[in-house]
C-alpha cells in the first residue's frame, strides 16, 4: 500500500523517534508558558496526564492492528462519518506540522537569519522533512537514532558548562505555587507535547512488535521529561526572575556560558538541537499526514503527495500567525484547547465506539 | 531527489545501440583435418605475429603431424620446451604410439605431456578463448578433440606493499594483477575448508575472469547469490578493474557515497569474509571489492585490530574528527566570518579580521577557490611524474601559499582552513570520494544561509546515508539502525576477545565468533612456582 | 537527446549563476564591512533640539592591533572613537551610519559604560535595546562613568591595546583586592526585574595628571529602582562583596594593640552564609562570615606566630571585616536600598512568612535587624615566623 512506510520500525527506534518528536519544539519553547521553581512539578503531572492519553492511542492502534488512524476511523464511524472524523484529524496533523514550522521559522527569523526572505527559508526547512519523507518512515526513524542521542549530548553538555552561572536560590521557594495553577500548567504540558502524541497513531502499524509498544511509549515519556526538566532547572538557575521575560529562556541561558573565555558563545548547539529535533518532529507531521491523506483518498502511490504536502505545509507555516508573539500566545493560551478534541475526544470516542460495537469483529481483520 | 538525473541517464542509456553479433561463432566442431583447423584458427585469430603456431611431427613411428598454438608472451617457455615439445618429439619413441589409435590424445595426456594442468576439448570456440586466455593448444592430425594445456608465463608484478593503504603493524603484502595469485594469497591465511570460490566471466570482448570468494557457513547464501546474479547480469564490452565491476553492481549509482568497498589488502578481505561478507577478485586488478560495505569501513583500517584497545580506540576518534573537520572545516568557516561573528572569541576575531581586512573577494569565493586550487594541486600531484611532482608541490606551496597572501589577494586564515582541510582529508583511510563534492555544497550552502545552511545541508546527508543500502545491509549501521552489541568496534574499539558478534547489519549465516575468550595469565608467577 | 543535453547543461548553467549571485545578499556580513565594538558608552546630553543621547563606541582596528608598524607607524592607535546621537539607543546606533563606512557590530563589546547623570536619570529607557537586540552578550560588564562615559573611552591606558578590554580585565581580576564589584548585564537585569533586592554598578573615573590621563575603578553605584541615588567607597564594597560571598581575596591592615604598626592579612577563603530568621514574628538576618587568612607583613619587632597572639589578630580580622559590612549597611540603610538581597532571601526561604511582610519590604528594610558573626582562622605565617631583620 505505502511505499513510504516500508520497511518495519523496532521498539528502540520507537522510542528514539518519539522523543525527538516529543522535544521537536518544546526543546526550545518550555511548554507550559511559565517557568518558575515549580514548573517541573507541572512537567511531571503533564507528563502522567499525557501518558494517559497515550494509553487511550495504545488501546486503540492494538485493537486494529496495522491499522492507521484512517482506516480505524471509517471502520468504526462508517464510511461518511469516518471520513469527516479522519479529515478532522488530518488537519489536526497537517496544521500542527504547519506549527512547528512556524516556530522554527519564528526562531531563525529573530535568533540567526533576520533578513533572509522567510518564503525562502520556509522552503528549505519543510523541504528537508519532505527529502525525509520522500525516502520513507525508515529513513525519518534512523536519522532519529543518530540526531536523538546527540541532543541528549548536547544538553547535558550544556547543564554542565551552566553550573558555575547556577543559583540554587532561584530555584526557591519550592511548592509555592497555588495548586489549581499548577494544575492549569500541567494541563498545557499535557496538550504540548505529550498528547501531540496522537499523531503516532499514524505510525504505530508499522511497529514490528505491537505488544511492546506501551514500554517504548513511557521510556521515551521519561526521556523526553528528564531532558525538559534539566533544560529548565538550568535556565530558571542561571536566569532567575528574568527567565519568563525571554522569547527563548533556554535559548538565551546558553548564551551566558563564559568557561575561561574559551568554553562560550555554545549557544549554537542549543541552537542545533532545535533545528535537529525540530527536523524530526516536522517529518513525522508530514508523513503522517502525507501517509493519512492518501488513504483517505484511496491512492495507490503516496509518494506523489509529498511535494505538494512540502509546498501547502511550507505556505501554512508561513502565513498561518503573524508574529512571534501570536505564537507563543496561541502555544500557551489557545493550542490547549484547540488540541483537546483531536488529543482526547476524537481518539477516545473512537474506543469507546469501538468497545461498544465489539469492533473489530471475528474475520473482518485485513 | 535524484529521479530527474536517473531519467536522463536512463534516456541515454536506452539510445545505446543493443547488443552486437558476436564475432567468434560457437559451435564449431575440431575436423580431423589438421590443415583446416589450422587455417580456421589463423582465420579467428588474425596473422598477429604474436601467435605462434609450431609445426611438428611426432617422434616414433606413425609420423603423425602435430602443431601447438600459442601466444607469445603469455606462455612460459620452458615448459613449452622441456615438458611438451621434447617428450612429443623425442621421448615418444620409447613409448610408441600407433597412429589410428583412437586414444591417442588420451595417451598423450596420460603419459608424454608432464605439465600440471590439462585439458580436452572438441570445440572451436572453448579452443580460441583458452589460447587468448593463455593457454596451448596442441592439435593432432586425424584427432577429433585437442589438448588444452596451461602454462601460464606472463610477466608479473612481484607482491608488494600497496601504497594506499598502508600500516604499521600488519603484514606487508598486497594484491597483484594476476588472480590466481590473488586467490592464492587469501587461501594462504584462511585454510577452512569453508572458503569457496566460484569462477564467473565478464566482458564481451575482455573476458575477464571473476572470483566470488566466501566462507561457507559465515556468509549468508542469498547474500552470495545476490551478487552472483548483479554480476552476471553485466553486460558490456569490456571490465578492465574492480572499480568498474562495483559500478554495475552498485546499489546506489547515483549516490556519491560508495556502497561497494574495495581493499588491496588480502588481510582485509580474510577479516571482512570472517564478518560475513563476500569478496569479488578481477582478473588484472588488484583491487578487490568486498560486500556489503558500511559507512563505517571507511574509517576501519587494519592497524585499529593489531594495536591495543586503547591507542585504537584513540585513533579512530581522530579519524572521525578528521573527516568531520575535512568537510566541515570550510563551511564553517565561512558560516564564522561572514555570519556569525559572535561565535568566535574575540582576540582570534581580532586577528582574522585583520588578516582579511583589505582582500578583494567575499569570503565564500576565497574559500571555494583555494579548494579548487588546492584539488587541481592534488589531481596534479597524482598525475605528474614524480620528479616533476615535487616541483608542483613546492610551486604550489610557495607560489599559492606565500604569494597570494602578502600580495593581499587571499586572507591567510583561508590558505590556513584549505590546508588543514587537506590534511585532514587524507587520514580517513579510504578517502572518501564524496567528501569533495560534500565540502563544496555545504561551502555554497554557508554561503548564502550560514550555520543553518550547514545544518540543513548536514540534514540531507543524513537523510541520503540513511536511506542507502548496500547488498541489504542498511549502510549507516550499527549506528542507525542500532546495534547495541556491534557498537563495539565503532564509538569504542573494544579488546577483540570483547567482540563477540560478527556486524549484525551483514546479517551473516552465523553471527557469533568462537571461541571467545579474554586472555588468562595464570596469577601465581609461573617462573617462580617452578623453584 | 541534444535537447536534452542542452536543457540540462543550461537548467544547471542558470542554478549555479543563481546560487553565486545570491551569495552576498540577506544576512552575510563580511568582516571588513564591520566595525567591531569593543566598549560602548551611553551619555545624556542636552542639544539644539533637546535631550539627546550620547553614544560612543569605541572600535577595535584589527589590522592595527596584529601589526601596528606594518600599518603606517607606532603612533597609530589600535581603536577608534565613534560618536553618534539619538532619542534612544537604537536610533542612535543606526544614526552611526551617518559618519562611519561600517555597521556597528555588538557580540564583542565588553563593558557598557553610563554616564552618572543619565545612571541618575534611570537605566530604563536606555537598558531594553541591550537586553532585546539579539547582538549584545548577556556577560558585558555594566559600569557607571564619573562624569561622561565619553571621555572615558576616548583615553589609551597602559599596556592593553583596547582600553575596553583593559577595562574588563580590570573588573574581571577585581578578586585580587575584592574592593571592586563587577555587575554583568544579566546580573543587572536580574537586579532591575526583582522586586526587593537593588542594583548596583562599580564606577570608573577618569584621573588626570599632569603627564597623562588614566581611568581607574572607585567604589560603586547604588540604585534604587532604576534610578542612582548614591554611592559606596571602596571599603564599603567590599562589605557589600562579604555579604553577597563575592570576597575571593583581598588584604586587611590593621594595627594590633598596643602596638603601632601595622599588619596585612591576606584573605585565602571566605563563605558566608544568609540566614533569614523570624524572631517574635519579625524578620531578623544572621550575616555569618569564615574566613580563612594568611599573614602577609608584620611592621613590628615581636614574634606573634605564638596562639595568644594569634587569637588576637583574628579577633582584629574579625572585626576589620565587621566594621565593612557595617558600614555597607548604613549606606544600605540610609538610601533604603536593599542591594545584599535580604528579601530575596526571605522570598526563597521563609516563603509564607515573606507574604505577610513582603509587600511591606520598603518600610521594613531600614529597620532590619542584622546580626554579622564573623569567624576567622589563620592558617599559615608565610615564609617567616618573626620580623626577620632585628633577629
Amino acid at each position: 500500500m505505502a511505499e513510504l512506510a516500508q520497511g518495519r520500525i523496532s521498539n528502540i527506534q520507537l522510542v528514539l523517534l518519539l522523543t525527538g518528536f516529543l522535544l521537536g519544539t518544546s526543546i526550545l519553547i518550555l511548554p507550559g508558558g511559565d517557568i518558575h521553581p515549580d514548573t517541573w512539578l507541572a512537567f511531571l503531572l503533564g507528563c502522567g496526564q499525557g501518558l494517559i492519553l497515550a494509553f487511550i492511542y495504545l488501546a486503540l492502534a492494538r485493537r486494529f492492528p496495522g491499522q492507521t488512524f484512517v482506516k480505524i476511523a471509517e471502520a468504526v464511524w462508517g464510511r461518511y462519518i469516518g471520513k469527516i472524523v479522519s479529515l478532522a484529524f488530518l488537519w489536526y496533523v497537517f496544521h500542527a506540522g504547519a506549527l512547528t514550522t512556524t516556530n522554527f521559522l519564528d526562531f531563525i527569523k529573530v535568533s540567526i537569519l533576520p533578513s533572509t526572505p522567510a518564503m525562502l527559508l520556509v522552503l528549505m526547512l519543510v523541504g528537508v522533512c519532505a527529502a525525509a519523507v520522500w525516502s520513507g518512515l525508515e529513513v525519518i526513524t534512523r536519522c532519529s537514532e543518530v540526531l536523538v542521542p546527540l541532543t541528549i549530548l548536547f544538553t547535558l553538555f550544556l547543564a554542565l558548562m551552566l553550573i558555575p552561572d547556577f543559583k540554587a536560590a532561584n530555584l526557591q521557594p519550592v511548592l509555592q505555587t497555588p495548586l489549581p495553577e499548577l494544575l492549569k500548567t500541567s494541563v498545557r504540558v499535557a496538550t504540548f507535547p505529550f498528547g501531540e502524541t496522537v499523531i503516532f497513531l499514524m505510525i504505530l502499524p508499522f511497529l514490528n512488535k505491537q505488544n511492546k509498544s506501551l514500554s517504548s511509549v513511557v521510556i521515551a515519556f521519561a526521556l523526553t521529561v528528564f531532558i525538559l526538566i534539566t533544560g529548565m532547572l538550568r535556565t530558571l538557575g542561571v536566569l532567575g526572575n528574568v527567565a519568563p521575560l525571554y522569547v527563548y529562556p533556554l535559548y538565551q541561558a546558553t548564551r551566558s556560558i563564559d568557561l575561561g573565555h574559551t568554553l562560550t558563545r555554545l549557544e549554537i548547539l542549543t541552537s542545533i538541537n532545535f533545528l535537529t529535533m525540530g527536523f524530526i518532529k516536522a517529518s513525522v507531521q508530514l508523513f503522517a499526514f502525507v501517509v493519512g491523506l492518501s488513504q483517505f483518498l484511496g491512492l495507490k502511490s503516496d509518494r506523489t503527495l509529498v511535494v505538494p504536502a512540502w509546498l501547502l505545509m511550507s505556505l501554512l507555516g508561513l502565513y498561518n500567525l503573524p508574529g512571534v508573539a501570536e505564537t507563543i500566545a496561541f502555544t500557551h493560551t489557545v493550542y490547549p484547547f484547540y488540541a483537546l478534541p483531536f488529543e482526547v475526544f476524537i481518539p477516545l470516542a473512537t474506543l469507546v465506539v469501538a468497545w461498544l460495537r465489539k469492533l473489530p469483529r471475528e474475520g473482518q481483520q485485513p | 531527489m535524484l529521479g530527474f538525473i536517473r531519467k536522463i541517464l536512463r534516456f541515454w542509456a536506452q539510445n545505446q545501440d543493443d547488443e552486437q553479433p558476436l564475432s567468434t561463432s560457437s559451435g564449431d566442431e575440431i575436423r580431423p583435418e589438421l590443415e583446416m583447423n589450422l587455417a580456421y584458427l589463423r582465420e579467428q585469430l588474425g596473422r598477429s605475429p604474436d601467435v605462434i603456431i609450431r609445426r611438428f611431427t611426432l617422434g616414433g613411428p606413425g609420423k603423425i603431424g602435430a602443431t601447438l598454438v600459442f601466444i607469445d608472451g603469455l606462455t612460459d617457455k620452458t615448459i613449452i620446451n622441456q615438458d611438451i615439445l621434447r617428450p612429443l618429439m623425442i621421448e615418444k619413441e620409447k613409448n610408441p604410439v600407433k597412429s589410428g589409435d583412437g586414444s591417442i590424445i588420451e595417451k598423450l595426456e596420460e603419459c608424454l605431456v608432464t605439465t600440471g594442468e590439462i585439458q580436452r576439448t572438441s570445440d572451436c570456440a572453448d579452443l580460441i578463448g583458452s589460447i587468448l586466455a593463455g593457454s596451448i593448444a596442441l592439435l593432432l592430425e586425424g584427432q577429433r578433440e585437442a589438448l588444452i594445456i596451461s602454462a601460464p608465463g606472463w610477466e608479473t608484478r612481484a607482491i608488494d606493499e600497496p601504497d594506499t593503504e598502508v600500516v604499521v603493524k600488519g603484514p606487508r603484502d598486497g594484491f597483484v594483477e594476476t588472480l590466481r595469485t590473488n586467490t592464492a594469497l587469501l587461501r594462504r591465511r584462511i585454510s577452512h575448508p569453508g572458503l569457496t570460490f566460484i569462477p564467473l566471466q565478464v566482458g564481451r570482448h575482455t573476458k575477464t575472469k571473476l572470483n566470488i570468494a566466501y566462507i561457507k557457513g559465515i556468509a549468508k547464501d542469498e547474500l552470495v547469490e545476490e551478487v552472483k546474479r548483479r554480476l552476471q547480469r553485466i553486460r558490456t564490452d569490456g571490465v578492465l578493474a574492480a572499480g568498474m565491476i562495483e559500478q554495475y553492481i552498485e546499489d546506489a549509482p547515483y549516490s556519491p557515497f560508495p556502497t561497494v568497498g574495495w581493499t588491496e589488502r588480502p588481510d582485509v578481505v580474510a577479516a571482512r569474509l570472517l564478518e560475513g561478507r563476500v569478496a569479488i577478485f578481477t582478473d588484472g586488478s588488484p583491487v578487490v571489492n568486498t560486500v556489503p560495505m558500511l559507512f563505517i569501513e571507511n574509517f576501519q583500517s587494519p592497524d585499529d585490530y593489531n594495536f591495543r584497545p586503547y591507542f585504537s580506540t584513540t585513533v579512530r576518534w581522530l579519524r572521525y574528527l578528521a573527516f568531520t573537520m575535512s568537510i566541515l572545516s570550510p563551511p564553517l568557516f565561512v558560516a564564522l566570518t561572514t555570519y556569525h561573528q559572535e561565535l568566535l572569541p574575540t582576540p582570534l576575531l581580532i586577528s582574522v579580521a585583520a588578516a582579511v581586512e583589505g582582500t578583494p573577494f567575499p569570503t565564500v569565493v576565497e574559500v571555494i577557490g583555494m579548494g579548487v586550487v588546492f584539488e587541481i594541486l592534488r589531481e596534479a600531484g597524482i598525475r605528474l611524474p614524480r620528479a616533476v611532482g615535487q616541483a608542483v608541490s613546492i610551486v604550489g606551496a610557495l607560489v599559492i601559499g606565500e604569494a597570494t597572501v602578502s600580495a593581499g589577494l587571499i586572507g591567510a586564515p583561508t590558505v590556513i582552513v584549505i590546508a588543514f582541510t587537506a590534511i585532514a582529508s587524507f587520514v580517513v583511510p579510504y578517502q572518501n570520494e564524496a567528501a569533495i563534492m560534500l565540502r563544496l555544497l555545504l561551502t555554497i550552502l554557508s554561503g548564502m544561509f550560514g550555520a543553518f545552511g550547514i545544518i540543513c545541508g548536514l540534514l540531507l546527508v543524513l537523510i541520503h546515508l540513511a536511506s542507502l543500502r548496500s547488498f541489504g545491509a542498511p549502510y549507516l549501521a550499527p549506528v542507525a539502525p542500532l546495534f547495541f552489541s556491534v557498537l563495539k568496534d565503532v564509538l569504542l574499539r573494544f579488546p577483540l576477545w570483547a567482540m563477540a558478534r560478527r556486524p549484525k547489519a551483514i546479517e551473516p549465516a552465523d553471527d557469533r565468533r568462537r571461541p571467545v575468550q579474554p586472555p588468562e595469565p595464570p596469577k601465581v608467577d609461573w617462573k617462580r612456582k617452578k623453584k | 537527446m541534444r535537447r536534452l543535453l542542452r536543457t540540462t547543461l543550461a537548467l544547471t548553467l542558470v542554478l549555479t549563476v543563481s546560487v553565486f549571485s545570491s551569495i552576498g545578499c540577506w544576512d552575510k556580513k563580511e568582516l571588513d564591512k564591520l566595525a567591531i565594538v569593543a566598549g560602548f558608552g551611553v551619555d545624556q546630553v542636552q542639544t539644539a533640539e533637546g535631550d539627546r543621547l550620547l553614544l560612543t563606541a569605541q572600535i577595535i582596528k584589527a589590522d592595527q592591533v596584529i601589526s601596528p608598524e606594518q600599518a603606517g607607524g607606532s603612533g597609530k592607535q589600535s581603536f577608534l572613537t565613534d560618536q553618534s546621537y539619538g532619542r534612544t539607543v537604537f536610533e542612535g546606533v543606526r544614526n552611526f551610519t551617518f559618519e562611519s563606512s561600517r555597521r556597528l557590530f555588538f557580540p564583542h563589546n565588553r563593558v557598557l559604560i553610563i554616564g552618572e547623570s543619565l545612571a541618575r536619570s534611570g537605566l530604563h529607557p536606555i537598558i531594553d535595546f541591550f537586553i532585546r537586540d539579539p547582538e549584545p552578550r548577556p556577560k558585558q560588564y555594566v559600569l557607571v562613568a564619573k562624569g561622561k562615559a565619553a571621555d572615558i573611552l576616548s583615553v589609551k591606558t597602559g599596556l592593553e591595546e583596547i582600553p575596553a578590554l583593559a577595562i574588563y580585565e580590570l573588573l574581571q581580576d577585581y578578586g585580587a583586592t575584592s574592593k571592586v564589584y563587577p555587575v554583568t548585564l544579566q546580573d543587572l537585569t536580574k537586579d532591575l526585574a526583582s522586586k526587593t533586592k537593588t542594583a548596583v554598578l562599580p564606577m570608573i573615573e577618569l584621573v588626570s595628571t599632569s603627564k597623562k590621563k588614566t581611568i581607574m575603578l572607585d567604589g560603586t553605584a547604588v540604585f534604587k529602582s532604576d534610578r542612582m541615588v548614591g554611592e559606596l567607597n571602596i571599603n564599603e564594597t567590599r562589605g557589600l562583596l562579604w555579604v553577597l560571598g563575592k570576597v575571593h581575596s583581598g588584604i586587611i591592615v590593621f594595627k594590633l594593640p598596643p602596638y603601632r604598626h601595622d599588619i596585612s592579612m591576606e584573605i585565602l577563603e571566605a563563605n558566608r552564609q544568609i540566614r533569614p530568621e523570624l524572631r517574635n514574628g519579625k524578620p531578623h538576618v544572621t550575616v555569618v562570615i569564615d574566613v580563612e587568612m594568611i599573614i602577609g607583613e608584620i611592621t613590628l619587632t615581636k614574634n606573634l606566630t605564638v596562639p595568644r597572639e594569634n587569637e588576637k589578630l583574628e579577633r582584629m580580622a574579625s572585626q576589620g571585616i565587621k566594621k565593612e559590612i557595617r558600614a555597607a549597611l548604613a549606606k544600605a540603610r540610609q538610601f533604603n536600598t536593599d542591594f545584599f538581597g535580604f528579601g530575596e532571601a526571605f522570598h526563597s526561604r521563609r516563603p509564607k512568612a515573606w507574604k505577610t511582610f513582603g509587600p511591606n519590604w520598603d518600610q521594613i528594610f531600614p529597620q532590619l535587624p542584622v546580626e554579622i558573626k564573623v569567624s576567622t582562622v589563620i592558617r599559615r605565617v608565610g615564609e617567616a615566623t618573626k620580623f626577620p631583620i632585628l633577629q
